[in-house]
């Protein structure tokens, strides 16, 4: 059943949420232990949330478009009480004293959360094998990546473990993995979800979006969590997205470019650029235009980015230094302290990542490199804005390969970064994208492609993304 | 006294003005003083991971 189906269900009274959940908890008893999708499962909790929604439905209320939807939170994701450790030593037992603004609309819309899902650390990985808690396996095939740094929820999802699944994605970490373990992945508008209790990597990057198995399920789950936050200044002050109404208008008259750039990146797999030329096929025979499109900038994203997040993530990680909240390690003062914490505290990833942000943000040094990676930036933008005369959609596969052995890419750092390539231009830009599957590759591993829109475009691109749903081989 | 002619006395003076609002610059918390420890905080103002500011609007329009 997908979530809305499962809304159904519970609202009209013929399902009752806690039999649902149970059906969920059952498959995370089944598979969780080989697949490590879960930080921490809230059974009891949710048990108690699920009655809670049953017994409303019981009393004649509605409990929202969400009801007894079971849902799973990547764990940089604040949960009031509830254990928040973005897969790292650093925040072992940190207990939030509030919630995120996503984690409240989502009760309020009815769903219940199962559980806290692992994640690269600091969400900064393509993999999942970053986390300080152990890997995430991918639920296809348990030797392969679920991708990162959302692995966890996207595996939790794609086995059937949670009906939706929040993530968070600063270069491409819903897409990737929704790419890789077959399921939809969505990251919207920059400023069109709040961020406020999303434990910040890379501020002017990092949005939140929906990880489900169905587009009209990430259409729901998008205009629940959307929308201003006075809590989040950098929230765009609209009111919340609508993206259902017009999910199945179909493509007829729309123009869309596949990038170029993109489509010849190096380590482009042959049966991924397969599929997605079927793809192309596939909104063709739906009446849309499909031609070329170039966006030149796309090919310094990686680079630019990773100037960029780390510079950003060196500022957003300074807090952690054993003071106030999680790991202290102590010493005779407080910056051996510090050291001693953030030492221990932090893996190899995040301590490279803070180090390169530091470098590029040191005096002398941030011209040459944050600088320059700004102006990169706004030549990608420019780029895209030229692009988006030309085309209401962009197109491009969401990764270069299906999901890669465990293991293969961690010895060289770069190796990993380049999975990122067709994912970052979006984050760099702040334009949504998503990444819907589209058939496998010839290891019979799933493949995703994605499209592409301009800033506030969500409602065009989901109505590309439910064609190729329809149309997927 | 002799060597004072000739010279020129310059007086500076650095001004701290404290702006007073009713609550701190990136939160709502009280900009009150003497209170109870601990009571005048949130997560924003103790920088808790999550959490984000929003500027008063009322500082920048006294400090302008």
């Amino acid at each position: 059943m997908s979530a809305l189906e499962i809304a159904a269900a519970v609202r009209s009274g013929e399902r009752s949420a806690r039999a649902v959940l149970d059906e969920h908890l059952a498959v995370i008893d089944a598979r969780d232990g080989e697949l490590h999708a879960f930080n921490l499962v809230l059974a009891d909790e949710a048990r108690a949330s699920a009655d809670v929604i049953d017994a409303r439905v019981a009393a004649g209320e509605d409990p929202g478009p969400l009801a007894g939807v079971p849902v799973a939170l990547k764990d940089n994701l604040c949960t009031r009480g509830v254990a928040t450790t973005c897969s790292s030593k650093i925040l072992e037992g940190w207990l939030p004293p509030y919630d995120a603004t996503v984690v409240e609309r989502l009760a309020g819309a009815g769903a219940v959360l199962v559980g806290k899902t692992n994640l690269d650390e600091f969400a900064m990985g393509s993999s999942t094998e970053n986390s300080a808690f152990g890997l995430t396996r991918n639920p296809h095939d348990a030797t392969k990546v679920p991708g990162g740094s959302s692995g966890g929820s996207t595996a939790a999802v794609a086995a059937g473990m949670a009906s939706i699944g929040l993530g968070s994605d600063t270069g491409g970490s819903i897409r990737q993995p929704a790419a890789l373990c077959g399921v939809v992945g969505m990251k919207p508008t920059y400023g069109r979800v709040s961020r406020y209790g999303l434990i910040a990597f890379a501020s002017s990057l990092d949005q939140i979006g929906p990880i489900t198995t169905t587009v009209a399920d990430a259409a729901t789950v998008f205009e629940v969590i959307g929308g201003h936050d006075p809590r989040d200044s950098t929230s765009i002050p609209e009111r919340p997205p609508v993206v259902t109404p017009t999910l199945g208008d179909g493509v007829a008259g729309l123009r869309i470019g596949v990038i170029d750039e993109l489509m010849e990146a190096e380590g482009m797999a042959a049966d991924v650029l397969a599929r997605t030329q079927e793809a192309v096929a596939a909104l063709e025979a739906a009446g849309a235009t499909v031609g070329r499109a170039t966006v030149p900038a796309a090919v310094y994203g990686i680079t630019a980015y990773y100037l960029v997040a780390p510079a950003e993530a060196s500022s957003n990680l300074a807090r952690y230094d054993g003071v106030r909240y999680g790991l202290r390690i102590d010493a005779a003062n407080t910056a051996d302290m510090n050291e001693a914490t953030r030492t221990a505290g932090f893996g190899d990833e995040v301590k490279r990542r803070i180090m390169l942000g530091t470098y590029a943000l040191s005096a002398g040094y941030y011209d040459a490199y944050y600088g320059k990676a700004q102006k990169v930036r706004t030549l990608l933008i420019r780029d895209f804005e030229k692009a988006y005369e030309e085309y209401d959609l962009l197109l491009s596969p969401t990764t270069p390969t299906t999901a890669f052995p465990i293991g293969e890419k961690t010895a060289d750092p770069l190796t990993m970064y380049l999975n990122d390539v067709c994912t970052i231009p979006s984050n760099l830009a702040g334009h949504p994208s998503m990444s819907v599957p589209f058939g496998a590759g010839d290891d019979g591993l799933p493949v995703g492609v994605q499209v592409l829109a301009p800033s506030l475009g969500e409602a065009t691109m989901f109505r590309a993304a439910a064609v190729l749903e329809g149309a997927t081989p | 006294m002799s060597g004072i002619e000739g010279w020129e006395t310059v007086v500076g003076l650095e001004v701290h003005v404290e702006l007073a609002t009713e609550t701190k610059l990136f939160c709502g918390c009280r900009n009150a003083f003497g209170s109870e420890p601990n009571t005048n905080v949130c997560p924003v103002c103790l920088g808790l991971p999550g959490s984000l500011p929003v500027l008063n609007r009322a500082a920048v329009e006294y400090a302008m």
